[in-house]
């Protein structure tokens, strides 16, 4: 889970990372917009900065500089409900302006060799990546323990140029800090603003948390009981215990299956002939325990897509018995009477016989298709018609 | 001709070779046999011709007045399975925060291949279990997978019989299900598996595509791979370089999932999650089509490549 800037600086503040002032926006609409400006506290200039989990905000339009109030209504109202980068702008930061020389510090987690990555350089800003090509990117790895981790990086610090060298290694130790004590996977700060005098500030952070670990983190656990709108997959995960992901308010297909690879191949496939997937979903039928409770749920978050024609339902029964399983989507179905889009059934595996006959002795509309590709081609059609 | 830089002695020191050796028994142990999935997945295993020769129900734990289930000899630690049965292989089928333990026990015991198929195992506890599994000298696949298998002779986990069958292909894949409907339509149209290494979802593993592909070069009864990969991380690119390297003779075989993902958001899998310019399905397809691996965007296109490989 990538933390929104907000909540990264919020998160980092207290540890006691500079960052610069700002406030968080929530509120759509230009009354509560214009309370929300004169409620920030800040002197304008300043920025309202998109919070959406991506980098290269500034450059896709994202962060935008204002120089009064009325200025910094417009750009809310502007980007307040507005997609960048395709997701969907839920919040904006007023952030008091840094500045200093941009400087640059991470530490990641390298999946592949199990240690963490240091990265530091004294020309960071947006231009990062070009950087790390030109070789400008000090780098080292170090086993996953934190002391270490001080100690590399203060001998790669030796290599920057002095008047940077301190507030750098200052600012990689709190790094350390909420690296190992939030257990992420990646903590950047860029730019980071060195000034003159050698104090420095966190103009952008990125934080990444690992995702199999938050329910053992009760300050990520609190962030998304409080704000959970704004990090919907993982709080509906901790929440329900399943994945859901809503891909495109706007989709024409909802996806009602199981397996995280297979969920993700059919939207890519159905993306590909043409379709607007609505969701991905993973159910995890193997933790039905007879229960109807998921199945309903999943098909009321599909009926809240408005453009939804149909549904897949797609189920590979490696252990489930699909008999039981066609029992407890009739259950389901008829709790969620109310929302007729059209499902298309694609159940293959153990008791697919038992459920065939279940399923076609309810309604005989409820036709079974066992091969994937046939299925996907019904759903194309219906969502084309 | 068997390429110059697979080194024979160091494959054959890798636990993974027990998978490929078809002569000698894999008496394997059960920890968390005593959980509701634990002991429906023992008793499917078994169906399967596994040689489940003990469960852990640990001192402390609600089970372990237990002395067996359904006939498996229940001990309180691994050290005691392993004296008592010479298990070398295990299954962990306990909560995610308690992975690590786990495999800490298994591994220090002497169990030298772990399989682990808890879903959310924390990326710290995962960096603490390499170390520990590396310094014992034994192998780890997990956390968070649907298992290996022998087709026709065992299976360590959850993967499906319907889609097993004994052929020449070997199989890596990080999705459970999608390697499930893949390996169902390549057993159908005659194409059965040597091994299937389930390698998971997570970021940190025990156990990546690269370290079974030697493996499968080596093995002669394996003649082509199947690699089920998806978006996140680096393991298709460390597999293409892998290739590269080892200058592989067997043709390799690719769907990888998650073309529409969006960046920064996590796909069911924790590892399947594209940041900037990483993990993307553009970088994993140039890789592999680079290193010589067919790549395929559709389940169809794979299988009907497949199939002429058998015709």
């Amino acid at each position: 889970m990538m933390l929104l800037e907000h909540d990264a600086k919020v998160l980092l503040a207290s540890l006691g990372v500079p960052v610069p002032k700002g406030h968080l926006v929530e509120h759509e609409g230009t009354v509560s917009v214009s309370q929300s400006v004169s409620d920030s506290g800040l002197g304008f200039p300043y920025f309202v900065k998109a919070q959406v989990p991506v980098g290269g905000r500034g450059k896709a339009g994202g962060v935008l500089r204002v120089e009064n109030s009325e200025q910094a209504q417009l750009a809310l109202v502007r980007l307040l409900g507005s997609k960048l980068k395709g997701h969907q702008i839920r919040g904006c930061r007023l952030e008091a302006p840094a500045s200093g020389q941009e400087c640059y510090v991470s530490l990641m987690l390298d999946a592949a060799s199990g240690e963490i990555v240091i990265l530091m350089s004294e020309s960071g800003g947006v231009e990062i990546e070009s950087h790390s090509a030109q070789g400008q990117m000090l780098k080292d790895m170090s086993p996953f323990d934190d002391a270490v981790v001080s100690v590399k990086v203060k001998a790669l610090a030796q290599q920057l140029s002095s008047q940077y060298r301190a507030p750098i290694i200052e600012a990689a130790q709190y790094l350390i800090q909420a690296f190992f004590q939030f257990e992420l996977t990646l903590v950047e700060i860029n730019p980071l603003f060195v000034q003159s005098d050698g104090s420095w500030v966190a103009g952008d952070a990125k934080l990444v948390a690992d995702d199999n670990a938050i329910e053992r983190q009760p300050r990520l656990l609190s962030l998304l009981k409080e704000r959970g709108l704004a990090y919907p997959e993982a709080s509906l995960k901790i929440d329900h215990g399943f994945d859901f992901v809503r891909i495109d308010e706007a989709g024409d297909v909802g996806l009602l299956t199981t397996g995280a690879g297979l969920s993700m191949q059919l939207v890519d496939e159905l993306t590909r002939k043409g379709c607007r997937p609505f969701n991905f979903c993973d159910i995890r039928t193997g933790q039905f325990r007879g229960e109807p409770t998921r199945l309903i749920q999943t098909i009321r978050w599909i009926g809240e897509g408005k453009q939804v024609k149909v549904i897949l339902m797609n189920f590979f029964a490696g252990v489930t018995d699909l008999g039981e399983l066609s029992r407890l989507f009739l259950a389901a179905r008829e709790q969620t009477a109310d929302i007729k889009i059209p499902i298309v059934i694609r159940l293959i595996g153990n008791g697919l016989d038992a459920a065939i006959k279940t399923l076609a002795a309810a309604d005989a509309s409820l036709v079974v298709e066992t091969d994937l590709a046939l299925a996907v081609d019904r759903v194309v059609a219906i969502a084309k018609a | 001709m068997e390429s110059i830089k697979l080194n024979a002695s160091k494959l054959a020191a890798d636990p993974l070779s027990l998978l490929f050796q078809r002569t000698e028994p894999l008496p394997t142990l059960i920890q968390g046999i005593t959980g509701r999935m634990g002991r429906k997945h023992a008793a499917l295993m078994r169906a399967y011709g596994t040689q489940v020769v003990a469960g852990i129900a640990p001192a402390g734990s609600k089970s372990a007045d237990l002395t067996d289930v359904d006939g498996v000899p229940i001990f309180r630690t691994c050290a005691q399975a392993v004296a008592s049965t010479g298990c070398l292989a295990s299954v962990v089928m306990v909560p995610p925060f308690e992975v690590l333990n786990a495999i800490s026990d298994a591994v220090q015991a002497g169990v030298k291949l772990v399989v682990s198929v808890t879903e959310g195992m924390p990326a710290a506890d995962a960096v603490r279990a390499r170390k520990l599994v590396d310094k014992a000298g034994a192998r780890w696949v997990g956390a968070s997978t649907p298992g290996v298998a022998v087709p026709g002779r065992l299976k360590l986990g959850f993967i499906p019989d319907v889609s097993l069958s004994p052929g020449h292909v070997g199989v890596i894949a990080k999705s459970g299900t999608l390697s499930y409907e893949v390996n169902r339509r390549l057993v159908a149209a005659g194409l059965g598996q040597t091994v299937w290494v389930g390698v998971g979802g997570d970021g940190v593993k025990g156990t990546r595509f690269a370290d079974v592909l030697p493996h499968f070069e080596a093995d002669p009864q394996t003649h082509a791979v199947v690699v089920v990969g998806e978006i996140g991380g680096t393991e298709e690119e460390e597999l293409a370089q892998a290739m590269l390297e080892l200058s592989t003779t067997k043709p390799v075989y690719a769907v990888i999932a998650g073309s529409a993902a969006r960046e920064g958001i996590v796909m069911g899998h924790a590892g399947a999650v594209v940041q900037g310019d990483m993990g993307t399905i553009d970088s994993k397809t140039q890789a592999l089509t680079r290193a010589g691996a067919h790549v395929f965007n559709t389940i169809d296109g794979l299988i009907e490549a497949m199939s002429a490989l058998r015709a």
